[in-house]
């Protein structure tokens, strides 16, 4: 059974008086521990599909079920609840609180957890898995660019997701941090089983998917990994 | 922020926007210190007049409910034999007392010192049991109808104080008589006519009559600008008043009646009614075994229609009221307050759009940005009204610092005749209430503020916000 399945997916803006369709009816399966990478031109609905997917935007038709669970029958409470333990989000522009340090921002998505108790712990551990051990008490300014991702991947990882939702996460970094970024990648997806959905427009990146889907005019193409 | 939680990040939050913040409490800071501070002086003055009222142990009982220049209320009730009577029976009274109105005009002529003097006066009787205590031994307080002697009176010691600050210090042969010495007239003898039934002002139509009076002392319950003579004495003089003018009147109509006959005369036997003579009191005074007696002696004369001391009752009132005003401009300024946090908080929600994208793609859910929001509310309430408290008992400080020496003074020259020697310590008083209702205050208004920002920011796209970057 799939873990992640989308079904006549299909996700429209109004743009003045035309409604404009980034997504047209889109189906798609992805199991457990997949390593996926969505390809596409800018602006071809790559991140709306992430948003979909991880419960950020709810302004779509058709179905989409994670683990069972139908997306659309959660009401916020339980769908930021799914964005809080089920999924983390890792963004090209890593997204972090600029006003907390390292540590801080890694613990965040605990405050919303209702866990009380050794998250604190979990955040050392997992800083120190991303090499960042440190870099704990350092505000994001003070951060190179990959160690500003690696404190993303962190916060993403507190919670022991089971999706990992990448947006574009090395676009800003330069190539040798992104490979270092990329094997981390392939070793929480090896070793801790968490499926991954990479947005990205770089054949590197794409190649390190086990499949590669291809969002052209709405429609969601399967391809196969570049050699 | 060390563990996990909401207030933690509401806290680290805060400390991010710390000018944002204390800009924002800046208002609640300034209304709820001029909330608390004019509340605390209300209270305080309040307490002040109870505990002068608390301490008098004679009650001044008067028809008037108040008496003001240009604004006189009277009551329909007015002070019998028969009043007097049932305060007399009420428990808890010692002594009942009463003072009556003089009723023809009169002139005091005199001399004081070389000063020739004619003037205009006010005269009351008043019960001698309730003047005792200011008579010296020397003199009795007392008339009968054979008396050779001058008729005792006493005479106000505000008016001596008036006399010794406005006189007596300007004329260096005028003495300065000290209104507390009880014997202060047993040297200085002040002897002077009373020309009743003449006056500068009326014209009364009855014979002058001169009586010999003599001043024998002070007493806090003498009329202000006047005589005050024994109540046997001035009851004689007006029944005698009523009588002429009664026959007067029954001989204009008896002649109204008989034009024809011009020398038509009164019986021989002809008396006022009774109801004529019978007089009503200007004021009564109930002397009170202790103050706790107060509220139920209160109670039953005010269900008599009547009033005691309408003055500190009066002042209680004027000070609610200054008090409500103060209050009134303090919530409004508190209200902009409320304003200035919501346009703040909706700036730094559009300054946060970003932010609050990230925390929803990392779980918090539309409640939980409201909870953040108006969790920074809170506690920015809670630092403007602890602020705003704290500012207020130091102006309160201040203002005793400056005003209670000059305060102190002032009781102790014109108060302290009616409620013995009193010290005050504070105009304010601030009680845990007061205090804890200035900050509940503060915070419901900073609440209120931040309600609005709080809705939009969990209406936000976080989407949307994410895309902004």
């Amino acid at each position: 059974m799939a873990f992640i399945e989308l079904k006549g997916l299909t996700r429209e803006y109004q743009d003045g008086a035309f409604a404009r369709r980034v997504l047209d009816a889109v189906d798609l399966s992805i199991a457990a521990g997949e390593f996926a990478a969505i390809t596409g031109r800018s602006g071809s609905g790559k991140s709306t599909l992430l948003n979909i997917i991880g419960g950020l935007d709810t302004h779509y038709t058709g179905e989409i079920t994670v683990d069972g669970v139908n997306l659309r029958a959660m009401g916020d409470g339980k769908l930021s609840r799914f964005r809080n333990h089920t999924c983390g989000y890792i963004f090209q522009g890593f997204n972090l609180l600029e006003h907390l340090t390292c540590l801080q921002n890694v613990l965040a998505p605990a405050a919303f957890s209702g866990e009380r108790g050794g998250m604190e712990a979990r955040a050392r551990e997992v800083l120190r898995r991303v090499g960042l051990e440190d870099r704990m008490n350092q505000r994001p300014r003070t951060l190179s660019g990959g160690e500003r991702q690696r404190t993303a991947i962190a916060r993403a990882l507190l919670m022991k997701p089971r999706i990992l939702l990448c947006d574009e996460p090395t676009g800003n970094l330069d190539y040798g941090t992104a490979d270092q970024i990329l094997e981390l990648f392939q070793d929480l997806n090896r070793n801790e089983d968490i499926t991954f959905l990479i947005v990205t427009h770089e054949d590197r990146v794409a190649k390190l998917g086990k499949r590669v889907l291809r969002l052209r005019e709405g429609k969601l193409m399967e391809e196969a990994p570049p050699q | 922020m060390k563990t996990a939680s909401l207030p933690a990040l509401i806290g680290a939050n805060i400390a991010n926007s710390k000018r944002n913040f204390l800009l924002s409490s800046i208002g609640v800071t300034a209304g709820v210190s001029f909330l608390l501070f004019f509340s605390a002086l209300g209270a305080g003055l309040k307490a002040g007049v109870e505990q002068f009222r608390g301490k008098a142990n004679l009650l001044r009982v008067t028809t008037k409910a108040y008496n003001l220049p240009f604004f006189r209320q009277t009551s329909s009730s007015v002070i019998t034999d028969d009043s007097l009577n049932r305060f007399r029976a009420l428990p808890g009274v010692e002594s009942v007392g009463a003072e009556l109105d003089m009723l023809p005009p009169m002139q005091g002529v005199g001399r004081i010192f070389n000063l020739g003097l004619k003037t205009e006066l006010v005269a009351t009787g008043l019960d001698p049991g309730l003047v005792a205590d200011d008579i010296p031994p020397q003199f009795r307080f007392a008339w009968k109808p054979d008396q050779t002697e001058p008729v005792p009176g006493l005479v106000s010691r505000t008016l001596l104080q008036i006399f010794n600050e406005n006189f007596a210090s300007k004329f260096p042969d005028l003495p300065r008589v000290n209104p507390d010495d009880r014997d202060a007239f047993v040297n200085f003898v002040l002897d002077f006519d009373l020309l009743l039934n003449r006056s500068f002002l009326v014209r009364s139509g009855l014979d002058a009559q001169q009586i010999k009076a003599r001043v024998v002392g002070t007493s806090k319950l003498a009329v202000l600008v006047g005589v005050s003579f024994p109540m046997e004495f001035v009851k004689h003089v007006n029944r005698q008043h009523i009588i002429e003018q009664k026959r007067r009147e029954k001989l204009a109509e008896l002649r109204q009646a008989n034009p024809d006959n011009p020398n038509v005369e009164l019986p021989a036997d002809f008396q006022p009614g009774e109801k004529d003579l019978r007089f009503s009191y200007r004021n009564a005074y109930i002397k009170i075994q202790n103050p706790s007696y107060l509220p139920a002696i209160t109670a039953e004369v005010e269900s008599m229609g009547l009033k005691i001391d309408p003055e500190v009752a009066a002042a209680g009132r004027a000070i609610d009221a200054i008090t409500w005003v103060m209050r009134g401009l303090a919530l409004l300024i508190i209200a902009l307050a409320a304003v200035n946090i919501s346009q703040t908080f909706f700036l730094v929600l559009h300054q946060r759009r970003r932010d609050f994208g990230i925390l929803r793609a990392i779980g918090a859910s539309r409640m939980d940005l409201r909870i953040i929001v108006m969790g920074e509310a809170f506690l920015l309430g809670l630092f403007g009204g602890v602020t705003g408290a704290l500012i207020a008992w130091l102006g309160s400080r201040v203002a005793d610092f400056l005003a209670i020496p000059a305060l102190n003074d002032l009781l102790n020259r014109y108060v302290r005749q009616f409620y013995g020697p009193v010290t005050v310590d504070s105009l304010f008083a601030y009680d845990a209430m007061l205090i804890g209702a200035g900050i509940l205050f503060a915070v419901a208004c900073a609440l209120t503020g931040a309600f609005w920002p709080a809705q939009r920011a969990a209406q936000l796209d976080p989407a949307a916000a994410l895309a902004e970057n």
